[in-house]
């Protein structure tokens, strides 16, 4: 069973996103704050992350830079509202693999499936 | 009025979307990228307005205002003090920190249109997401001190009224600015607008 972890303080975007993939054979974990996102990505090693930027107490910058250090191969999907193009660039530079805008559309988000986890 | 926690988790989410969308279109106006803070909100009644925004008032406050009308009506503004509006405007003219002292016709200028593409972004997200249409009065911008803003609130309205009050920060150039965003709304209209945001996750998988 592929796993994802979703990354968001809030629990309606996790919610949507859980909705918008589907159910199917994935297994979601879930973190609102980057610490708990750090536990959860060490311990189950993830095959794909979806993480959001404008979090109170570690914010998703950090976050993606910790991810990066634990797995660097770790596909990891930015999730943010923040659509301004120097953010998009700063998070790609950074190692995301992709970077999808807020509110979600289920194009977006069944692209990014037949990419990482199909 | 005590939001539950599934509310104060969608509402915060919707203005974290509007004021994203906001940033964006003010870092395309400044070719600078715009770093945001984590927007804090609460619903409270407009006596206790005074208490809250106390910490961020000098002698003066400037509030850039619009009013909405639809479903669900109201007054938005945003709201500045005197130290932010001239930092603020110093950064999107692009001149050296300090050179605005006072508030002259381009602060003004700069103000509204800062004030504008705020509340539209704001507003026009709330009502994407929640369905509802609003049409907007031009902004408008005054410059005076926080008590006689709040008195003003209380002028022709009989109705209970509270404010949506978001604290929002953001940092432009590496220099910090400060404000609020507050959403002056009558009982019945709050009513309606959280009765449209418990169905929020609903109607955003819709979409």
């Amino acid at each position: 069973m592929k796993k994802i972890l979703i990354v968001d303080d809030s629990g309606l975007s996790r919610n949507i996103l859980k909705k918008l993939i589907g159910v199917g054979s994935i297994e979601f974990l879930e973190a609102s704050e980057g610490f708990a996102a750090l536990e959860l990505f060490s311990v189950h090693q993830p095959d794909l992350v979806t993480l959001d930027l404008n979090m109170s107490g570690m914010n998703g910058y950090e976050v993606l830079e910790n991810f990066r250090k634990i797995n660097p191969a770790t596909p990891i999907i930015v999730c943010s509202a923040d659509i301004q193009q120097g953010t998009r660039d700063l998070v790609l530079k950074m190692g995301a693999k992709g970077f999808i805008s807020k509110p979600f559309k289920q194009d977006d988000i069944s692209n990014m499936i037949d990419q990482f986890i199909k | 009025m005590i939001l539950t926690q599934l509310q104060h988790d969608y509402l915060t989410e919707l203005i974290n979307i509007g004021f994203s969308r906001a940033a964006n279109a003010l870092s395309e106006l400044t070719g600078d990228r715009i770093l945001l803070e984590v927007p804090k909100i609460d619903i409270i009644p407009i006596e206790h307005l005074a208490l809250k925004l106390n910490p961020l008032a000098e002698d003066e406050i400037t509030t850039v205002h619009q009013l909405f009308k639809g479903e669900v009506s109201g007054d938005a503004m945003l709201i500045l003090n005197k130290s932010g509006t001239l930092l603020l405007t110093d950064l999107l003219t692009e001149s050296e920190v300090g050179t605005h002292s006072e508030f002259s016709s381009s602060v003004r200028e700069v103000i509204i249109e800062v004030g504008n593409i705020i509340l539209n972004s704001c507003l026009g997200m709330f009502g994407n997401l929640l369905k509802v249409h609003f049409t907007f009065s031009v902004p408008e911008m005054r410059i005076r001190a926080l008590e006689d803003m709040i008195i003003s609130l209380n002028l022709n309205s009989d109705e209970i009224r509270y404010a949506l009050l978001v604290f929002m920060g953001f940092k432009l150039k590496e220099s910090a600015i400060q404000g609020h965003l507050v959403i002056i709304l009558g009982v019945n209209s709050l009513d309606k607008m959280l009765k449209k945001v418990d169905d929020l996750e609903k109607v955003m998988l819709e979409e």
